[in-house]
């Protein structure tokens, strides 16, 4: 296998607190510019969820000297693509690449929009509707869309920075007023918040000179806000089994684990063990419930490490039974694997599979400038240092079989498990009644959450 | 913080680089063709083979016989079980990827280049030796099964049936979905998919590589791929021409409660051998393509009815088709339909402004290589040139034509090859509430029931 990341690194700090990591590649005529701001949905407080999103849509509305929507239109004129921005519960990111010797151009528009917004109540009332439009499309208008927002309103405490959604409620969308967003963007866009990383065609001294020219002159914060919630253990410390009735096609469970964040020592066993227990055709839960007992429906991935940072995350699965089969004896049998792992781990082989996946996946992701630059972003908001990204490999090599265990022995347990269940509404309406202190979360429109990530196009 | 601390004067840059496809080389062996794509130094690479095999060539009544039979491939082989073909797949770090439309299909492997030796000896394994065992394929048609049914209930499949049905009748196999109906997938056997690969996806058909050829020995992926194989490879037969509608209609597909609705606007259009096509997809991104084109900014910037609304053509071999796309808040469903036809109308009439053509070319010529930077990116520009007969050096050839365009050219395009007195609308909503405001605003409203 080739190096794990075979490109220099070059990182500088301005002044003011601004980071910039530069990774040179000649062999493409692009520059991938990329900003990560460390602010996500985890710093808003109750009754202003979806604010940190609802803002990063209103990055593109324009700044001091860049009009509504002319950022998209600028960068696309001068023949760059990959544009767009996403926000999740950790942070923020802003992205574009450019023809390499555009970088100039693109340094101006996000220096401008970092420094200055130009926010009008008009523009703020169009994104809104973008906005309750994306709700409507990606969580209330198709099957089980709400589902990652139920499930980790049960995974978190309420109040929990992670407890509730990125999109936030109609109501919370609603309520949101130019005030709040011209001092979310006072509080947290400042260059001491944020990583700068440009991948590509450029030279490093010069990347470092432009961002001096542009970004330079902008003042530190100094110090920014951010939650502080009680530790949580490492298990939920009680099973929790809910079930809704809804206007679904088939039945179909959602499970989840807490797990390790991205970034803590435990997360590569993490990784490996849902690699093995749950993604792809050769997995155990695949072979076990789908080939063997004819149990599932097929499915792309049966489980995931979910890569939460800053607090514990999940490792979140879901599977669907076949037609005449009961719900409750997939979600059993799927429990089965993971108890099989708690107690016996994984095999040598299925844990070499489980890495060549893995370290595929890893050259996949460095093979574009974009998305290149974006790991390079997240490593250096994480560690505070970029250089980090060439342990990836060495990480995932370094995983032993009894780490796996102990990881998944922590992981799968009765207390550690949520199983959120959705019925068609004939249905649920023959089955018998739920058990007594099984809750519908459904009617609590702000124990929602979701740790996807929401795009501005 | 000030804008005295930002600076005011837009940077200019200098011009890109013009973009040169890779260096593209053809082998013929043992009976077949690779046509392979040089990428130096790239650690991944990508090789699929490809085969006139697409849902065209399914037997009527079949819809979704193709999408199964590829789907099997790598479901049981002679040599290997269901589950050891997945373990064997995944433990080279590899991805498999399938793709098909109406003509042909192509089956492909994504993997680190110092395994695409043993990879693509697995994708021959697929292709040529499938099991097809009948427990496999109870369980993956079982699978099948209940993927259509849940596909079928989310937003926007009814709209997409009504929608092919309405302009190419439901008598053509392209008046249907791609893959079908759940009943059509229903009626399919395992003796059909068993027949449909021995009829078409026994030729030697065309190997893609996209690699850095000083690490592969080409001639021995080529060996595995075609070695005893000969297969009939002909083209389908073209199913019959389809008639414009004589006006403009909407066509109402109900979905209760929904809070969106989901739009499909259009109507059929030239295949991709036109010599218009550039013209084409310079109009068609400024009308629909981008964030900033025509009808995104007034359905989402200006108007806020939607996520996102875009428009866009499809080049078929033998034909094409251009529909405008988007999900709108049920409460100004008709508001946007007469929006999205208004912009149709506004582009066919009076073309394109010289602003936008110099920004929609620039942004054409500049993602070409932002765009084109994975060899499985790559691989997918070589299997146009196959299917399509287009010269090894097409995407080169297709920036220069795009460097000589005129914007005349686009106008003439957007006046010929979009017809806005012939658009057919399919609007999948809640018909309670919708119904009224399109009835206000003068459409002609037909309520259809798209049977699966």
């Amino acid at each position: 296998m080739p190096a794990a990341f075979p490109w220099p690194i070059h990182q500088t700090t301005l002044a003011n607190g601004l980071r910039v990591v530069v990774a040179p590649d000649p062999s493409v005529p692009l520059a991938a510019v990329n900003l990560w701001y460390d602010v996500g949905a985890r710093h808003e407080p109750p009754g202003k969820h979806g604010f940190a999103h609802l803002f990063e849509h209103l990055m593109f509305e324009g700044s001091a000297h860049v009009a509504k929507s002319e950022h998209f239109a600028l960068i696309q004129a001068c023949g760059g693509d990959a544009i767009n921005a996403s926000t999740n519960p950790d942070r923020t990111n802003y992205y574009q690449t450019v023809p390499s010797g555009r970088l100039e151009l693109a340094l101006w528009l996000e220096a401008d929009r970092m420094g200055s917004l130009a926010l009008t109540q008009e523009t703020l009332d169009n994104q809104r509707d973008v906005v309750k439009n994306e709700r409507r499309q990606r969580y209330d208008n198709v099957p089980y869309g709400r589902w990652t927002e139920v499930m980790v309103g049960l995974a978190y405490p309420e109040g929990h920075p992670y407890a509730h959604s990125t999109i936030g409620s109609m109501a919370e969308l609603d309520s949101a007023s130019l005030a709040d967003f011209t001092e979310f963007h006072a509080t947290y866009y400042a260059p001491d918040n944020a990583v700068l990383t440009v991948v590509g065609d450029v030279d490093p001294d010069n990347v470092v000179a432009l961002a001096e020219r542009y970004f330079g002159r902008l003042t530190a914060r100094g110090s920014f806000p951010a939650p502080q919630p009680e530790p949580l253990p490492r298990q939920f410390g009680a099973p929790c089994a809910v079930t809704l009735a809804e206007d679904v096609p088939v039945p179909r469970a959602f499970l989840c684990h807490r797990g390790p964040a991205w970034g803590s020592a435990d997360f590569p066993a993490a990784e490996i063990l849902t690699t093995v227990l749950g993604r792809g055709r050769g997995s155990r839960l695949y072979r076990a419930l789908v080939t063997d007992r004819r149990l599932a429906q097929a499915e792309g991935g049966f489980m995931a490490a979910w890569g939460l940072m800053h607090y514990p995350s999940m490792v979140m699965g879901a599977c669907a039974p076949r037609e005449g089969i009961a719900a409750e004896d997939v979600v059993a049998a799927y429990v089965e694997v993971c108890d099989e792992a708690a107690q016996g781990g994984v095999t040598a082989a299925e844990l070499d599979r489980a890495r060549a996946m893995l370290t595929a996946d890893w050259l996949r992701e460095l093979a574009t400038v974009n998305s290149r630059a974006d790991a390079l972003g997240q490593y250096a908001t994480r560690f505070g240092d970029a250089e980090h990204i060439r342990s990836r490999i060495e990480l995932l090599d370094a995983v032993t079989e009894e780490d796996v265990l102990r990881v998944a022995a922590e992981t799968f347990r009765a207390d550690n498990r949520i199983v959120l269940t959705y019925l068609p509404e004939a249905a649920a309406d023959a089955a018998p009644p739920e058990p007594a202190g099984t809750e519908d979360p459904a009617d609590s429109a702000d124990s929602a959450d979701s740790a996807e990530e929401e795009d501005a196009a | 913080m000030t804008a005295e601390q930002l600076v005011a004067e837009r940077p200019e840059g200098t011009a890109p680089r013009p973009y040169v496809f890779p260096e593209v080389r053809r082998l013929r062996v043992a009976g077949g063709e690779i046509v392979a794509a040089h990428l130096p130094g790239r650690t991944m690479a990508w090789a699929g083979l490809l085969l006139e095999a697409g849902v065209l060539h399914e037997p009527a009544g079949l819809g979704g016989l193709a999408r199964v039979t590829g789907g099997l491939l790598d479901e049981g082989t002679a040599h290997y079980t269901a589950d050891e073909f997945g373990l064997a797949v995944e433990g080279l770090g590899a991805r498999w990827t399938w793709t098909h439309d109406w003509e042909t299909q192509g089956i492909g492997i994504d993997v680190p280049v110092a395994r695409l030796g043993p990879a693509v000896d697995l994708l021959a394994e697929a292709v040529r030796r499938p099991a097809f065992t009948d427990a496999d394929v109870e369980r993956f048609l079982a699978d099948v099964a209940s993927s259509l049914k849940q596909s079928w209930a989310q937003p926007g499949t009814r709209a997409q049936q009504a929608y092919r049905e309405a302009l190419f009748g439901a008598g053509s196999r392209y008046g249907q979905l791609l893959d079908g109906t759940p009943s059509s997938n229903a009626r399919v056997t395992a003796d059909d998919i068993r027949a449909f690969h021995a009829r078409r996806m026994t030729a030697p058909g065309t190997l893609l590589v996209a690699a850095d050829l000083d690490a592969v020995d080409l001639a021995a992926l080529g060996e595995a791929v075609f070695a005893g194989a000969s297969g009939p490879d002909g083209r389908a037969e073209a199913p019959p021409a389809a008639q414009d509608p004589s006006g403009v209609r909407v066509l109402l597909v109900d979905r209760p409660g929904a809070v969106q609705s989901v739009l499909r606007i259009g109507h059929t259009a030239p295949p991709r051998s036109t010599p218009d096509l550039v013209a084409i997809d310079l109009f068609a991104e400024i009308l629909g393509g981008s964030f900033t084109s025509r009808l995104n900014h007034r359905l989402r910037e200006v108007k806020g009815y939607t996520y996102g609304a875009g428009a866009s053509f499809a080049h078929g071999r033998r034909i094409g088709t251009f529909t405008m796309a988007s999900s709108v808040h049920t409460e100004v469903t008709a508001d946007a339909v007469a929006d999205a036809l208004a912009e149709i109308r506004r582009m066919q009439e009076g073309g394109v402004t010289a602003e936008e053509f110099e920004t929609t070319r620039a942004h054409a010529l500049g993602s070409m290589p932002i765009r084109l930077q994975t060899p499985r990116g790559i691989g997918a520009r070589l299997r146009e040139a196959v299917v399509h007969g287009l010269p090894d050096d097409h995407v080169t050839r297709e920036y220069a034509e795009i460097v000589a365009a005129e914007p005349a050219a686009a106008d003439r395009a957007a006046a010929t090859y979009l017809r806005p007195d012939a658009l057919t609308v399919v609007v999948e909503g809640d018909a309670e509430k919708v119904r009224a405001g399109l009835d206000a605003a003068g459409f002609e409203v037909l309520a259809v029931d798209p049977q699966d």
